[in-house]
Order: C-alpha cells, then sequence, then structure tokens
C-alpha cells in the first residue's frame, strides 16, 4: 500500500539532509513505491542543481583602495552638509529672533515707529498666528493617527480571531473525518 | 600591527577608534562576499562594484550602531542585502504577481530542452542557455523569495544566519525558500507535467 504522498518540502528537506534517520527512511520506501514522488524528487533535484551552477566574477584588483577614496569622499561630504545645516539653522534662528525682538526694542527706546516697522510688527503677528494654526492641525493629525493605529489594531484582531477559529475548525473536521474511518 | 590576526569586532572597536587600517582589513575580508551580493542583484560588473563600495560606505558610517552581540559577518550581510533591495526598488523591478512570473522567459525557456524523466541533471546544467534562463527566472522571483535563495544557495548561509539578515523567523524562511524553489521547479516542468 503506498503510503499519502510526500509533501513538496519534505522532499526538498530529504534533497538537503535535513531529515532525521527514521523519516529519511521513511521517504525512501515511500519513494521506491510511488512514481509520482520519484518524479518530483527528480523535478526538485534538477532546480537544485541549477541553483548551484552560478558563477560570479572576483571584485577588480583595485576594488580596496577606490573603496577607501569613496569613504572619504562620503564622510567628507556627510561633514559638509553637517555644518552647512548647521550654518542654515543658526541663521534662520538669529533672523527669527530678531525680527520678533526688534520691534519691541524700537518700542522701548521711543522711537516713532515708521510705517515699515508697523509693517514689520504686522507680519510677526501673522507668523505668530500661522505657527498656532500649523501646530492646531499637527495636534488634530496626531490625534487622528492614533485612532487609526487603534483602528488598526482592532481589526487585526478580529481577523485573527476569525482566521484561528475558521482553523480550529478545520483540524477537528479532519479528526472527526479519522475517527469516523477508524470506526467505520 | 598585523590586523589579518585580529577579530572583526576588535576590528570595528579599532575603526571607531579612527584606525583606518583596521578598516582596510574588513574590506580585505568581507569584498567578495559583498561583491558577490551586489553582482547577484545586478549582473553587471561596474554596477556591482559601485553598490559594494556604497556598501562598505554604509558600514564604515554606521559602525557605532554595531552590536557586538550579534556576528559581524551577519550584520554586514544586512546592510548589503537591504541596500541591494533599495537599488532594485529604485530601477523600479517591481514585485511581480505569481501568475505573471516567468512571463518573459517562457519564450525563451521554449526553445530549450525541457528535461525528460531520463535526463541527467549534471549533463544538462552544463547548457549556458539554460543557466542563464535560472539566473532570469531567480531575478523575477518576487523579492522576499529571491532574497533567501541568494542567501541560501549562493550565498550558503545557514537557515539561523538568513532569519537573522531578514530578520524573520526560521520558520518563515524555510517556509518562504520552499515555496521559491517550487516555483522555480513549476516554471521548469509546467509543460511536462501538463503533458
Amino acid at each position: 500500500m503506498i503510503n499519502k504522498c510526500l509533501p513538496d518540502h519534505v522532499i526538498q528537506n530529504y534533497i538537503e539532509g535535513l531529515l532525521p534517520p527514521a523519516e529519511r527512511k521513511r521517504v525512501e520506501e515511500h519513494l521506491h513505491q510511488c512514481p509520482g514522488c520519484e518524479k518530483r524528487l527528480k523535478q526538485f533535484e534538477f532546480v537544485f542543481k541549477g541553483l548551484e551552477q552560478v558563477d560570479y566574477p572576483e571584485p577588480p584588483e583595485d576594488f580596496t583602495i577606490k573603496t577607501l577614496r569613496f569613504i572619504r569622499q562620503e564622510r567628507t561630504r556627510k561633514l559638509r552638509k553637517r555644518v552647512y545645516t548647521g550654518v542654515v539653522g543658526i541663521a534662520a534662528a538669529l533672523l527669527g529672533i530678531l525680527i520678533i525682538t526688534s520691534t519691541n526694542l524700537l518700542m522701548l527706546l521711543g522711537i516713532d515707529i515708521s510705517p515699515v516697522a508697523r509693517l514689520f510688527i504686522e507680519i510677526k503677528h501673522e507668523v505668530l498666528m500661522f505657527t498656532n494654526y500649523l501646530t492646531g492641525i499637527l495636534n488634530v493629525i496626531s490625534v487622528l493617527a492614533a485612532g487609526l493605529k487603534g483602528g488598526q489594531l482592532i481589526n487585526s484582531l478580529f481577523w485573527g480571531g476569525v482566521a484561528a477559529v475558521f482553523i480550529i475548525f478545520l483540524k477537528l473536521r479532519d479528526k472527526l473525518r479519522i475517527l469516523q474511518h477508524v470506526i467505520g | 600591527m598585523d590586523y589579518k590576526n585580529l577579530t572583526d569586532k576588535e576590528l570595528v572597536k579599532r575603526t571607531i577608534e579612527n584606525d583606518d587600517s583596521a578598516f582596510t582589513e574588513i574590506i580585505e575580508r568581507y569584498k567578495r562576499k559583498v561583491f558577490s551580493i551586489g553582482y547577484k542583484h545586478s549582473y553587471n560588473k561596474e554596477t556591482a562594484s559601485d553598490l559594494s563600495q556604497e556598501i562598505f560606505a554604509k558600514v564604515y558610517l554606521n559602525l557605532k550602531k554595531y552590536k557586538p552581540s550579534y556576528r559581524f559577518s551577519t550584520w554586514i550581510i544586512r546592510i548589503a542585502t537591504n541596500h541591494c533591495i533599495d537599488y532594485l526598488r529604485k530601477k523600479k523591478l517591481k514585485t511581480i504577481s505569481y501568475e505573471h512570473t516567468f512571463k518573459d522567459l517562457d519564450n525563451q525557456y521554449s526553445n530549450l530542452p525541457i528535461p525528460d524523466e531520463s535526463y541527467n541533471p549534471e549533463v544538462l546544467w552544463e547548457d549556458a542557455e539554460l543557466k542563464d534562463v535560472m539566473l532570469q527566472a531567480v531575478e523575477q522571483l518576487p523579492e522576499k523569495y529571491r532574497e533567501i535563495i541568494v542567501l541560501r544557495h549562493y550565498e550558503e548561509l545557514s537557515y539561523k544566519e538568513i532569519a537573522e539578515v531578514l530578520d524573520l523567523p526560521i520558520g518563515t524562511v524555510m517556509t518562504y525558500l520552499h515555496r521559491a524553489r517550487k516555483m522555480l521547479k513549476d516554471f521548469f516542468f509546467k509543460n511536462q507535467d501538463r503533458g
């Protein structure tokens, strides 16, 4: 009597020598009796052999020197970028402080604020309003994102539960069939 | 100083302490492996060389993030694999659904001898065209399957090492590998199995 045919992963594990001795023997006995599984074994052996055939060239002789040169260039580039970002950041911060404090300073010194200075104050006011507005939007987005994450978690738990129930049902059904076969 | 006798972790420590000769030794030890990973994602020597240089640059600039509790070889292969995956994504080699995988290879392969039941794999795989078809078939596998085939069959990593490189459970690695090989088997033998 031919036992149930071998799954593909068992045939692959057999080729790779990953099966324990007892199972290896059982597989070999089955292969002697089952032309279908013997055919699949040969097909998988063909694939395994094909995957061994790939050649690849060696790296060029000057690879190490070129790589070290490339790394030095990358290191310099990253350092320059960091310095540039730092300088721009400091300049922007100083400009911001200057804009915000200059109008107040002028007023404190009792200097007559010209229309240009008044415009400056209005711009400062608008910028602060806009910043508050942006902060508000970001807060709303954060709340929505948190809600979305919570929703995703509930979704995952629900469908995970459905899948688990279904798998348990299938396993019980198989066990019942075996029991019926034994009794019957 | 004889760097060849130092362990990988000692070389990393020295490199972080600004000893660039230590990193030169790291490049010497891993250049073949990194180059082979780059080549198997591009099949072009110049591209493989460029990818390898970028990989070593990433390794160098991120050495402070390396945790000595992990094997250094696994860490460097992970960086190499992820960098090559990013390269392929940028080249817009999209993951192809199973139904369309190998579509373009069908015409190429139809002219080659289909192995029948009496074939000898040793003899058949001497055919250069067939080898080329296998290379392209592997390249067209879905990304997660392709990477595991490359790491298992080309880089000869163990299941445990592959799991560490790709940050996957070992069971998942084995499942993906089995499915990838089955896809390749079904591609080469679909006509025989139908007949």
